[in-house]
């Protein structure tokens, strides 16, 4: 029994001390793996969260539903209470009841009324459609209006600190026979109340200014809201009709990077190929020698040093704003020019001497016969054109100044920094990432084959 | 012997053959005489006080060269190249490198899923990745952020900050994966097995094969690899655009010479600073170039 143990731990002990450097390795590449797909993994699951709460700290890991307020606010025996009334009454109903201070956590704030007498306010208005200024005006300030209100009525201190504050500004702060408070207008200059809330909740960051006042008209009866997971897909909705108001969708833009995608291919395919053709079977060896060194010459020059003549070139030529500039700017490439030669070389060249003998012209031997052959080669190329004109961003910035033509990359980058400080529009831009990826993948899953090899070829470029 | 010298008489389809290759090679030619005109070009106009409507302009001479290396502009930028390409050094180049000598550890079916796994991100564009690193970094709500406080340390502005923004660029490189990976693999898979087998039969652990037999049989691409790195990085544009918003970044921390060539073309109009800055940096890369070949005869001659 002794011995058994004995050995069953030796055996357990040499399994370690030879694996154990597989076992580690495991751990460590599965550890790399999980930080690299994290950004991807974060991708996916912020395009979707709305955007207060994608400005929440610490973040969600995980997809959050968008919160739907329902109100339900008693109207009857109100004179002239109209839909707009009950829009931002509803409003700043859903605002103060989330009452995060100064986090507007709306999450779907919106308005549908029911007759009924009892009127039911639904709350569906996006923070995006809030943040296009639909009801800026007046519902920043009434919503601070009622959270004031609302101080009040609970007996809160802060109500107390805030009057003494703004009487101590020289503001006159009274009641009217609404019991609502109100301040002077001093000028025309609509904000919010928020100045003053800082205040009071945060003293070092307040900024003074006037203010509009409001009245909430309708009697409360209740508030619930219902968490909504199929408004994750909101945000992806918004990237897609996204147009900078000209009347397409994201989608015309990803279609854009297409057609640039496919104008690369068919010039590099062409060109390249019979340029690799040439130097394998058509040249003599010493011109091809030659050739090799004066285009291997370009090398040490770097890009930066021809892209502003290029450039210049380009406008002169009128090419400016076309995607004629873009493809010229990359028309042809002599590295994939070796690619086809070292994927001809492999191929027989006894074919060529066979199909002369039976009195064929050299064009046709070559469309005929090493085309078909070399279609490995033509769709690793093709993959790897597409791959790099799929995320180039350079030329088609220096080049493409119309909106409708540019490529998704750069609605992308003007969406990044279009956005400043507080307004940074984050989830807008995941979205139309996302929606961006989604191409590519398409492309990976199905044409996996092709694409190894293209990363094959890839990797021996260097 | 004396050497008589046959003309060959040639053939129809031998000629056909000829002007079709010339031909089919046409392109590739127009284009690299393209590509060395325009380089020239470039030289050329450098010495001149660039006129838009008017080129070539006013000959200035050497006043361009003088004025853009007395300006400390372009040393802050070389400065800020040089931070940043060390941090990239540090930061991106051995990930790869240790990501593909672990998997070459790890055998059976795991490998292959783990390594389609390595490759599978190059399917993600890369200004997507630049959205949401831009979102990850964000001051207020990344998750950057959260994720050091949980460890105590107090949220930095990362992007907005002029000591942090070099090493901030350097992170998201530091994933790895895609082709990089794909072929440092392919270069250590390429190392015969017998060489392994005769080690282990000599007693060898995995861990000393790995030490004194895999590395020294990849030295080769990491030196070119670390060539091209080098290049590539000082010409790297596109990252320090997009995450600046085309500023050059707090107090101009971010601006690389590649930065700063492109600023003054495109946004200042100052094309013949831009060209003269742009020789400038080809001549410094050439020096590096020559370095590099006078280092490696010189390693060759040890040897």
């Amino acid at each position: 029994m002794l011995e058994q143990k004995q050995t069953k731990k030796n055996k357990l002990l040499y399994y370690l001390q030879n694996k154990w450097l597989s076992i580690l390795a495991l751990c460590i590449t599965v550890f790399m793996l999980c930080v690299m797909y994290f950004p991807i993994y974060w991708l996916i699951v912020s395009s979707t969260k709305d955007t207060m709460e994608a400005r929440k700290t610490p973040p969600n890991f995980w997809f959050v539903p968008h919160k739907y307020y329902t109100v339900c606010l008693d109207t009857t025996g109100i004179e002239g209470y109209t839909s707009d009334d009950f829009q931002y009454e509803a409003l700043v109903l859903g605002w103060m009841i989330s009452d995060r201070g100064l986090n507007l956590n709306l999450n779907g704030v919106s308005v549908a009324r029911v007759e009924n007498n009892r009127v039911i306010a639904r709350a569906e208005l996006s923070y995006e459609a809030y943040q296009l200024n639909k009801l800026d005006e007046l519902f920043y300030g009434k919503v601070n209006q009622a959270k004031i209100d609302n101080w009040r009525d609970k007996g809160n201190e802060k109500y107390d600190r805030l009057i003494s504050i703004m009487e101590s500004e020289g503001y006159e702060t009274g009641l009217n026979e609404s019991a609502v408070l109100t301040f002077d207008r001093s000028d025309t200059y609509i904000d919010t109340l928020t100045n003053y809330l800082m205040l009071v909740t945060d003293p070092e960051e307040a900024n003074i200014s006037d203010y509009e006042r409001i009245n909430i008209k309708g009697k409360i009866v209740g508030v619930t809201y219902r968490k909504v997971w199929s408004a994750l897909l909101n945000n992806i909705k918004t990237a897609w009709e996204f147009s900078n108001g000209m009347g397409h969708t994201f989608f015309r833009y990803i279609l854009n990077s297409i057609f640039l995608a496919l104008g690369f291919i068919f010039l590099h395919l062409l060109f390249d190929s019979i340029a690799g053709y040439s130097m394998q079977f058509l040249l003599k060896k010493e011109t091809v020698t030659r050739v090799v060194t004066y285009c291997l010459m370009t090398v040490p020059i770097p890009a930066i040093v021809t892209q502003i003549p290029m450039y210049l070139l380009i406008t002169r030529l009128g090419l400016l704003d076309t995607y004629f500039g873009v493809w010229f700017s990359g028309w042809c490439s002599f590295v994939n020019a070796l690619l086809f030669r070292a994927y001809f070389s492999s191929l027989s060249g006894e074919l060529r001497d066979a199909a002369k003998i039976d009195g064929a012209k050299e064009l046709a031997i070559m469309l005929k016969i090493y085309v078909p052959l070399a279609a490995p080669c033509y769709g690793a190329i093709a993959m790897m054109t597409f791959t790099g004109s799929w995320g180039s961003f350079f030329w088609e910035n220096l080049i493409l100044k119309s909106t409708e033509i540019m490529p998704f990359t750069l609605i992308i980058q003007r969406v990044i920094s279009s956005g400043g400080g507080a307004e940074r529009n984050y989830t807008l831009s995941l979205a139309m990432g996302l929606i961006a990826c989604v191409p590519t993948l398409f492309i990976y899953g199905f044409m996996q084959k092709s694409l190894q090899d293209g990363l094959m070829l890839g990797s021996l470029k260097g | 012997m004396a050497k008589i010298s046959i003309k060959k008489k040639k053939s129809p389809i031998a000629r056909e053959q000829l002007i079709l290759g010339w031909i089919f090679i046409a392109p590739i030619l127009f284009g690299t005489t393209l590509h060395f005109c325009l380089a020239g070009s470039s030289l050329y106009n450098s010495f001149f006080e660039y006129d838009y409507a008017n080129p070539p302009g006013k000959w200035v001479g050497f006043r361009n060269y003088i004025d853009t290396l007395t300006s400390p502009l372009l040393w802050t930028q070389i400065k800020n190249t040089l931070i940043m390409y060390g941090w990239t050094l540090l930061l991106n180049f051995p990930v790869p490198i240790i990501q593909a000598i672990l998997l070459n550890e790890i055998a059976g079916k795991k490998r292959n899923v783990l390594r389609y796994l390595y490759i599978l991100p190059c399917a993600i564009p890369a200004m997507s990745g630049m959205a949401v690193w831009r979102y990850i970094f964000d001051p207020d709500s990344g998750v950057l952020n959260s994720l050091i406080g949980f460890f105590g340390i107090p949220p930095q502005t990362w992007l907005y900050d002029e000591k942090l923004i070099h090493f901030t660029l350097a992170i998201p490189g530091m994933m790895g994966g895609g082709m990089g990976f794909l072929m440092y693999l392919i270069v250590i898979e390429g190392v015969p097995k017998e060489m392994y087998e005769a080690a282990e039969v000599d007693g060898a652990t995995r861990w000393q094969q790995l030490i004194k037999m895999t590395l020294p049989n990849i030295a080769y691409m990491v030196k070119l690899q670390l060539l091209l790195n080098v290049m590539s990085c000082l010409m790297s544009f596109d990252s320090q655009y997009i995450y600046t918003d085309g500023s050059g970044g707090p107090n101009k921390a971010a601006e690389t010479v590649v930065f700063g060539i492109y600023n003054k073309a495109y946004d200042l109009l100052q094309y013949d600073k831009a060209m003269a800055t742009s020789i400038i940096l080809m001549g410094f890369m050439l020096i590096l170039l020559l370095l590099r070949n006078i280092a490696t005869k010189y390693w060759l001659k040890e040897e």
